[in-house]
């Protein structure tokens, strides 16, 4: 029987009601495609790390980010430092994403809060005090990340 | 590293009892143990866990050892309601068929074990003080008081499976916490909550215990019978004060009204394993030693050369506890007296 995907003692995502050390959401493959990566986070990193390209209601490439760096940012987004983790907030402060890190005596847990569009304007994740879940019937595959190098 | 398949043999699972997380450590102590009869077992060792927003303790788990969690979470899983948390946990037996369970000899765990045996339909072996592999035919040997405490006898279950077995909180050594640690984790379908269930928790209160921290002393002073009185047992706190350690005793001590019951060593008491302990005046019944045996250095004090103690003590004294007690007092009285002066006249410069 195949296992489920590792969890870490240290650090994990919260989506699905379910711990992720790491996860691929979408496609970044391809070059016009929503996703969304959650990059493992190891013993000594104390933020999170995130990859993704987002869109807008109206499918409109809003920003892609490379490890929390932001690489398209059409609309100037800024990622603005919060208390207990970070968020990327437009030019009227209004936030798209926001980070949360939750710590525990000898660990974290990262929160996601906020809306996710596709490429075609549909909604795909909404996050929440129970982490990020995928919106309704939004088809959109889950990859186990390939191996990150260290 | 994590395997990318379950292992071919049943595991070895140990339930995951996460109340008062920080001092209930019998989860983490089983798991230790866990690790080593699933080596010998040439499996895995697993903790099988239920609650409500239980993240913290899955990683927990996982950093000390836990080489696969199954998770079972839910609102209505939130409290440890025996009869629930009975249903939930044959559940994933049923589905996943480990070959071992074991649960912490915790108040919970001596009512929540039977149930889940009876369920289950095969054998527990309650309060072991020692679990091990048969390397003839890979049989788990459960070592457990019988005969009303008189006797330490091995139980095997040779056809039922799971082989359960409650284990007594302190016995075993917890692994430390490895933050690099990872291990898969199963999420279960939450079993539904009963319906006309007689049994609603509606607040759960700590029971406020005398503050005892027996398990984790790091030196333990113990007295028995032949400290003769509350006063020897005076000269017991008196010593624990100066080497920074608790006190505890023998069965009889607490019979006595010498020490309350929260300090009792023994099978059916507390299970120490500090770095010392000095024992004055116990005669050595197994039902005291299976529980000192994890320490790392026993000094003991009687006035019977032959008592059976000194077979367990790395340092034996024979001599009247009531004549060397006072004398050890009063040398490390003077050696701190002396020493709080020369500190005193050293910060005077
Ligand atoms: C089901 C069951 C469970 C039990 N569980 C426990 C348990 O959890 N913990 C426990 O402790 N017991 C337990 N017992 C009891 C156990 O069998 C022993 O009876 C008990 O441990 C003996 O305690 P003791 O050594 O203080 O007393 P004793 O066996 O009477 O020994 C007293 C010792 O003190 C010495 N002595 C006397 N005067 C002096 C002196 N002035 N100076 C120096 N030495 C002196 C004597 O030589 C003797 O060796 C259990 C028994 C049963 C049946």
């Amino acid at each position: 029987m195949p296992n489920p995907p590792a969890v870490s003692a240290y650090h994990n995502y919260l989506v699905e009601g379910r711990l992720h050390m790491e996860l691929l959401v979408g496609r970044p493959e391809q070059p016009h495609a929503f996703y969304l990566w959650l990059h493992r986070v190891r013993p000594g990193d104390p933020i999170p790390l995130l990859s993704g390209r987002f869109y807008g209601k109206e499918g409109e490439l809003l920003l892609e980010m490379e490890r929390n760096d932001l690489i398209q940012n059409p609309y100037g987004f800024s990622r603005i430092e919060t208390r207990g983790g970070w968020a990327l907030m437009d030019t009227s402060l209004q936030s798209i994403l926001a980070v949360e890190v939750r710590a525990f005596p000898n660990g974290f847990l990262t929160v996601l809060r906020g809306e996710l569009f596709d490429a075609t304007g549909k909604r795909v994740l909404r996050g929440g005090d129970d982490g990020l879940r995928v919106w309704r019937n939004a088809s959109v595959p889950f990859w186990s990340p390939p191996p990150e190098g260290r | 590293m994590t395997e990318r398949t379950t292992p071919p043999n049943p595991e070895v699972w140990v339930f995951g009892d996460h109340r008062d997380y920080f001092k209930n450590r019998v989860t983490l102590e089983l798991l230790a143990h866990g690790r080593s009869l699933a080596e010998a077992l040439d499996t895995r060792c697993a903790v099988a866990v239920l609650g409500h927003r239980i993240e913290t303790y899955i990683m927990e788990y996982i950093a000390h050892g836990a080489q696969a969690v199954y998770a079972m979470t839910a609102p209505h899983l939130a409290h440890f309601k025996v009869t629930t948390y009975a249903r939930a946990l044959v559940e994933m037996v049923r589905i996943y068929r480990p070959s071992v369970l074991l649960i912490g000899g915790t108040d919970f765990g001596m009512e929540f074990a039977p149930r889940v045996a009876k369920q289950l339909e095969t054998g527990l072996s309650a309060d072991c003080v020692e679990l091990r592999v048969d390397p003839t035919n890979g049989a788990l040997v459960q070592t457990a008081p019988a005969f009303g405490g008189r006797l330490l006898v091995d139980v095997i279950t040779p056809d039922r499976r799971p082989q359960m077995a409650t284990v007594r909180p302190g016995i075993f050594q917890e692994r430390p916490h490895d933050p690099e640690a990872t291990a898969p984790v199963f999420y279960v379908d939450p079993v539904p909550l009963e319906e006309n269930d007689p049994l609603e928790v509606l607040e759960v209160e700590p029971l406020q215990e005398e503050e005892c921290s027996l398990e984790e002393a790091q030196v333990v002073v113990s007295g028995g019978r032949g400290m003769g009185s509350d006063q020897g047992f005076s000269l017991l706190h008196r010593l624990a004060r100066l080497l920074g350690g608790e006190v505890g005793g023998t069965r009889p001590a607490v019979i006595q009204g010498w020490i309350p019951k929260e300090r009792m060593i023994g099978q059916t008491g507390r299970a120490v394993r500090p770095k010392v302990l000095l024992t004055f005046g116990t005669s050595g019944a197994l039902q005291y030693t299976a529980a000192i045996r994890r320490t790392e250095f026993i000094i003991a004090v009687d006035r019977d050369p032959d008592a059976p103690i000194f077979r367990t003590a790395d340092l034996g004294v024979v001599g009247d506890a009531l004549d060397i007690l006072p004398r050890l007092i009063r040398a490390l009285e003077a050696r701190k007296g002396t020493k709080e002066v020369s500190d005193a006249e050293s910060a005077r410069g």
